[in-house]
């Protein structure tokens, strides 16, 4: 079988129009960083689509350079490993690095400002204070505390600490009281932290008992306490995108969560919730008055499997897409680069009403037809059926399930508490662990938060000073 | 009694300066609340190497000795976790550590966001600034200050149940003896509290030498200042609000 041809085969069934580059550049550099639960943006290789950065002008010479142009997506995709592969060797923007040791390592080619730091020494003198670069319980002992409980242990607690001979079990133990600390899971913890940039609230739209704002729309503290539920207490993280279910929240040390069939000010039937992405607060937020809600889209996207559109990421073009329904003009050379993903993305929540009267937040059958039919003269035409990640779904129950179940939502799940604690995304040399990390929630960890973290404190990334 | 805190606000200044300097592998050299605790390694982008060497408080401990690591990640602590730390470690309670206009808390409503916090409510700031701003060690030495100074006064209102400065309490002159049995185990006391190790002997010694410099500049009660100072050079340290 050619290379070309085994390329092709590899890659999602419906990515190969264009730009199918993000794909084949995975296929080739499987265990590069920018291909960890995702694909790299465009910008990887441009500066601004179509002009190229220094990287993807160097690919683009070796590019079957007599073939006339534009390439076909086929031609396009069968010349590209060769292409990346003649260019591994150079050192394209400059650095003093080559373009293969900048992916391995998880840094920019194109961007001279980018470039592998240096592995420093592990070695040399002693240093008193910390077992330098290797895992050090003692200094572990009092980073879980703070990172987790949010307060140090004191003086006494961390000599005995010390001197005990069952420390791991300890540290443990130590994880497993400050998971039930208000300072994590309680109202603005830590877990409340993470969610804020998936959420977006805004106190002025908030409506319920608390805090109520001057123009309640809806109570995104229910989006919230689902959130804080799928990542606590051993359940399953994808219950964020896929519960059928509400989730109610009480007290104070120790905050309680409970489930709910259903909940005031939650107008979502069950047979179609999507766990957040269904929430009243979504819906009247990212929907709001639009009748296609590429935003509500592009925000569960965003939020939960780590790709922004906006920064081309994670796009996955349709066939023959975007088909305009709305006639919003989107069909242009430089729009369709990424609405050939974000519209099909954003057909299931079609019947999903944000702001629109009558029945707000709320799923309404024939919602185009009954209340945006004079919008556009194909509008009615919107099909429910729609794509994620490549994949055909037939509504947004099906588009949850697919994301939930993708590489991409585990990995943005455990990236988003690496971030959390280790005030940044993996460096090259912490990558192993991370996708050890973001693997093992999928399978053996059943997608238990819980079970992750646990791993995560004994991982060298964390544990070495 | 009138407390005359301009000469504590100008020699904490001094002595932050001296902490800083003092501090084996200050991270990305930002000094005391600088920095938001990108982690080390990575991309030449991406932060600096951390060190989390030990010393660093004002100590002045030589750190040519020690090893570096290119793999410690050191993080700024943030509004809440610095609060609850000298809480706890000074024995305060959480509307003891800072008030502004004697009401508003420092940490948690008045300055949050130099201090690492959110605002998503509000303003919609979701994730902490990845730097820290050109205020936050300004409030970091506003807090770890007005602490300190609750502690220290604290202890000389009521001596018998002090819970620092255990038996530290200046003669009628506002003097005391820094190398006393009391002072010197009045400052192994805040390194347990706030640093959780002991004391160099060093960091006992350039202490001391504070109570020296702080006498000599003739202004009224060095002992109280002392003890403050020594307080917030110690609580102020990049090893307290970093971790």
């Amino acid at each position: 079988m050619r290379l070309g041809t085994l390329v092709l085969a590899l890659l999602p069934a419906l990515a190969l129009a264009k730009p199918p580059a993000p794909g084949v550049f995975c296929t080739k550099y499987p265990t590069a960083p920018v291909c960890t639960g995702g694909q790299p943006a465009c910008t990887y290789c441009h500066s601004s689509p179509p002009t190229r950065n220094a990287y993807g002008a160097k690919v683009e010479t070796a590019l079957v350079p007599t073939a006339p142009r534009p390439l076909s997506d086929g031609d396009f995709s069968m010349a590209l490993p060769a292409a990346l592969g003649a260019a591994e060797s150079a050192d394209s923007d400059g650095d003093g690095y080559s373009n293969l040791l900048e992916i391995q390592r998880g840094t920019f080619p194109g961007d001279p400002r980018s470039f592998p730091a240096p592995l420093g020494p592990c070695d040399g003198p002693k240093n008193p204070g910390y077992a330098v670069c290797t895992v050090d319980n003692r200094y572990l002992f009092r980073k879980v505390q703070l990172d987790f409980c949010g307060f140090s242990p004191t003086y006494d607690a961390l000599e005995a600490f010390a001197k005990s001979s069952d420390q791991t079990a300890r540290l443990d133990a130590l994880l497993d009281t400050c998971l039930k600390s208000d300072f994590w899971r309680g109202k603005n913890g830590q877990v409340w932290e993470l969610a804020h940039k998936k959420i977006r609230p805004v106190g002025t739209l908030k409506s319920g008992s608390e805090e109520k704002g001057l123009v309640p729309l809806a109570d995104y503290y229910d989006d919230y306490a689902l959130y804080t539920w799928s990542q606590i207490d051993d359940h399953d993280a994808r219950d964020v995108l896929t519960a059928d279910f509400f989730v109610t929240r009480a007290g104070t040390g120790p905050t309680v969560y409970s489930k709910v069939a259903n909940r005031a000010g939650q107008g979502v039937d069950q047979a179609h919730r999507a766990g957040n992405l269904s929430s009243a607060w979504s819906l009247a937020y990212f929907v709001m008055f639009t009748a296609l809600p590429r935003n509500a889209a592009a925000q569960g996207y965003r939020a939960y499997l780590g790709l922004d559109i906006a920064k081309q990421e994670g796009l996955y073009p349709i066939p023959n897409e975007p088909k305009d329904y709305d006639a919003k003009g989107v069909q242009g050379a430089l729009c369709s680069q990424c609405h050939a993903t974000l519209d099909p993305l954003s057909y299931p929540f079609r019947n999903y009403n944000g702001l629109t009267n009558p029945n707000p937040e709320q799923y309404v059958p024939n919602r185009i037809e009954t209340q945006f039919a004079g919008l556009a003269p194909n509008i009615s035409q919107i099909p429910e059926k729609g794509y994620i990640l490549g994949q055909p779904v037939n509504d947004l129950k099906g588009w949850a399930r697919v994301a939930a179940d993708s590489d991409a939502f585990a990995a943005n799940t455990v990236m988003d508490y690496w971030k959390l604690l280790m005030g940044g995304p993996p460096t090259p040399d912490q990558n192993d662990e991370f996708v050890k990390l973001w693997k093992r929630l999928k399978n053996e960890n059943t997608y238990s938060v819980q079970k992750m973290l646990h791993e995560l404190i004994h991982t060298e990334a964390y544990g070495a000073p | 009694m009138r407390r005359d805190h301009s000469l504590v606000k100008g020699l904490a200044a001094a002595l932050l300066v001296l902490a800083l300097s003092a501090c084996p592998q200050d991270p990305g050299s930002t000094g005391s609340g600088g920095g938001s605790g990108s982690s080390g390694g990575g991309s030449a982008s991406g932060g600096g190497a951390g060190g989390g060497g030990t010393g660093g408080s004002g100590g002045g401990e030589v750190d040519a000795g020690y090893a570096i690591s290119s793999k410690g990640v050191v993080r700024f602590k943030r509004n809440v976790r610095i609060t609850t730390d000298l809480v706890v470690g000074l024995g305060l309670g959480f509307d003891q550590v800072c008030n502004e206009l004697g009401q508003y808390p420092c940490t948690t409503l008045v300055h949050p966001l130099a201090l690492g916090g959110v605002d998503p409510y509000g303003s919609g700031l979701y994730e902490p600034l990845p730097f820290t701003g050109v205020t936050s060690p300004i409030v970091v030495d506003r807090v770890a200050l007005s602490a300190c100074l609750k502690r220290v006064n604290t202890d000389l209102g009521a001596p018998a149940s002090a819970l620092v400065f255990v038996g530290v309490v200046p003669d009628g002159s506002g003097k005391l003896d820094p190398t006393a049995a009391t002072s010197t185990a009045a400052l192994t006391a805040l390194y347990h509290r706030l640093l959780l190790r002991d004391p160099t002997p060093s960091e006992i010694g350039h202490l001391q030498q504070l109570y020296r410099d702080i006498e000599a500049k003739g202004r009224p009660n060095p002992g109280q200042d002392w003890m403050t100072l020594s307080c917030f050079a110690i609580a102020s340290s990049v090893e307290s609000v970093f971790y």
